[in-house]
């Protein structure tokens, strides 16, 4: 029952300071895409919503480092 | 695809299959299967094959290198068009129309009709038997295209002349490839048309006009259809599951190839794309027509003498080809070959011919006349291929350039030296960064790989004959980190083309773009370990329970506890 799940194939958000996902969450427009806070500064992105998210990002003039894994 | 005749020769006839395997030693006594078992047998050997190329006339190896260039599969009326282009060709008998000869290379068991399923039946009509495909052991043992010279005299007097820098041409063909690369490929739509606001971003990044664009003062009817088509039609792009033409290699490592081989992989596209033609709106044509005839033309090219200052006037080529071709291609309708009576008379049958010809020329005069200067002023021009003497601004001849003649002659090891000789870096600065971020390429002294290396991490604002001007930008900054390029790559390219040292301000602010791509980490397919507590996250040693987990231990320990 305590057993640890494995969940591969996540889509996530990780910043580098916690104001900055605080900021994507209070944006309507980039909040839809973020499915579950783990921390301060990690987020589940909504499955199938990657792409848009980037192109939120790239729109709002972040400049986000992109990693396939 | 390597096609071979194997399966297709158990559904020719017997006595089809005779003739041919006498190619390969067998007698007209032999059975089918014996004669399907000679045929096989010898293609299998490559020394037989080799023997047996070399026993051919030199028009039928002409007609298998042409199918070779074309890939392995070819049109029946473009073969028929190829093999008359390169001069090289049986004698034609009046009575006889031209497509016999393609038929004794049927007979002879050198090509058949593709995905037919009769393969010993080739007809010219649309449909089954129209496509003809030769085995790949055969084409192995084939060379390039043999053209018998044109009979043509250099122009005396040589007016004002335009051609485009080497560098020119290669910075719109990886800047093409690049933008590709920068939208991660072309999306088709399910017709297999590549989609308009595809063609509509590749054409914002080579800033060119919707219908058509003026390359040094030549116009070129809607470009971005030219060339999205001959990129597709190249072997520089693959079609992936998800309906998507990536390109196939990067255009960093596209750059490194010689520059006649650039050129001619996107000739070679744009000779088979079929959906774009030289002429402006309101001219129709068949668009296999168009195909055949820009294979002719550049076959055509490939037969002028090789001098490398001698121009020849519009009116002496257009002349030329006609001869060569006039009777047997037209983008229109081709007048019909007068059907020569017995009952006649040499005389009646001469002047038959006679007006058959002065007809046939009437029409190309009309029809092709306009097409071919199109043809020489968009594509040939574009691509550095030819350089155009201009008189009045109307183009009066041509030349072909060091690249011209290394493309149609790839034969030859000593035009391709010669080009990449004369288009290396002289190893003066190549450009120079301004501290307002623009990159001022000096194109005769870029080399290609150069070219690519700006092209992926600046954005052209603009390109004049002999100068670029680049602009180094966040986001063409960070197209070019994304794409992989590490910040001291991006740097001490800038510098290595750049004999002053880089503004200080250009270089803190790359280092602060960098930086600011590091704020945000976004991950496409992540592996998370959930925990049930945060007591056994802390402890681990639970690890080792989940047997997939145990790769990710070593992940997991150097990660801080709250990094996911």
């Amino acid at each position: 029952m305590n057993q640890p799940i494995l969940h591969e194939n996540l889509p996530m958000i990780e910043v580098a300071d916690d104001i900055i996902l605080d900021n994507l969450y209070a944006d309507p427009r980039t909040a839809q895409f973020l499915l579950k806070r783990l921390s301060k500064t990690v987020a589940v992105v909504a499955p199938g919503q990657m792409d848009a998210l980037l192109a939120r990002l790239l729109k709002a003039g972040h400049t986000p480092k992109v990693l396939e894994a | 695809m390597p096609r071979y005749f194997d399966g297709d020769l158990l559904r020719i006839n017997a006595s089809e299959l005779k003739p041919m395997a006498r190619l390969w030693g067998g007698t007209s006594t032999m059975r089918k299967d014996d004669c399907i078992a000679c045929i096989r047998h010898g293609l299998a050997n490559p020394n037989r094959v080799q023997r047996v190329i070399a026993s051919l006339e030199p028009w039928e190896r002409n007609a298998l290198a042409l199918i070779k260039r074309m890939g392995g599969v070819i049109e029946l009326h473009t073969l028929l068009v190829g093999i008359v282009a390169s001069g090289i060709h049986p004698h034609r008998r009046n009575d006889v129309y031209r497509e016999e000869c393609v038929h004794s290379l049927v007979r002879k068991g050198l090509i058949l009709a593709a995905d037919s399923y009769s393969p010993g039946y080739v007809s010219n009509s649309y449909g089954s038997g129209s496509t003809l495909y030769t085995d790949e052991r055969l084409l192995a043992h084939v060379g390039f295209p043999e053209f018998r010279p044109l009979d043509i005299h250099p122009m005396t007097t040589i007016p004002d002349t335009r051609y485009r820098l080497p560098s020119t041409v290669v910075l719109d063909i990886v800047g093409i490839l690049q933008a590709i690369e920068n939208m991660d490929g072309l999306r088709l739509t399910q017709a297999g048309q590549v989609r308009t606001a595809d063609e509509k971003k590749v054409q914002r990044a080579m800033h060119w006009g919707e219908k058509g664009m003026e390359v040094d003062g030549l116009y070129f009817p809607n470009p971005i259809g030219a060339w999205v088509s001959a990129f597709r039609y190249s072997d520089l792009l693959a079609l992936q599951d998800d309906n998507r033409l990536v390109v196939k290699e990067s255009s960093a490592s596209f750059a490194q190839r010689p520059y006649s081989e650039q050129v001619r992989l996107l000739l070679e596209g744009l000779i088979r794309s079929p959906s774009w033609t030289e002429m402006p709106e309101g001219y129709f044509y068949d668009r296999g027509d168009v195909c055949r005839g820009r294979l002719a033309l550049t076959m055509t090219l490939s037969a002028l003498p090789v001098d490398p200052g001698a121009f020849f006037s519009m009116q002496a080529f257009d002349q030329a080809l006609f001869d060569r071709i006039g009777e047997d291609f037209s983008l229109d309708y081709l007048p019909q070959r007068p059907f020569l009576l017995h009952s006649r008379t040499d005389k009646e049958r001469e002047q038959e011919l006679a007006a058959w010809r002065a007809r046939l020329r009437a029409s190309w005069l009309k029809e092709e006349r306009p097409w071919l200067e199109s043809a020489l002023t968009t594509w040939l021009y574009f691509l550095g291929l030819v350089e155009l003497a201009v008189e009045n601004g109307a183009v009066t001849g041509f030349r072909l350039t060091d690249i011209g003649r290394a493309t149609f002659h790839p034969e030859s090891q000593e035009l391709a030296q010669a080009v990449e000789a004369g288009c290396q870096s002289s190893g003066e600065s190549a450009w120079v960064v301004q501290p307002n971020f623009d990159v001022i390429a000096y194109l005769d002294r870029t080399s290609a790989p150069q070219l690519a290396f700006l092209e992926r991490h600046a954005e052209r604002v603009q390109t004049d004959r002999h100068t670029a001007r680049y602009r180094l930008t966040r986001e063409s900054v960070y197209q070019g980190l994304e794409s992989g390029t590490a910040l001291a790559d991006l740097l001490g390219g800038l510098q290595e083309g750049c004999h002053h040292a880089l503004p200080q301000n250009v270089i803190i602010e790359l280092r602060e773009w960098a930086s600011l791509r590091e704020r945000i980490l976004v991950r496409r397919g992540a592996r998370l370990l959930e925990f049930q507590t945060a007591e056994v996250d802390r402890r681990g040693d639970r690890f080792s329970a989940l047997p997939a987990a145990a790769e990710l231990t070593d992940d997991a320990d150097r990660r801080s506890p709250g990094a996911w």
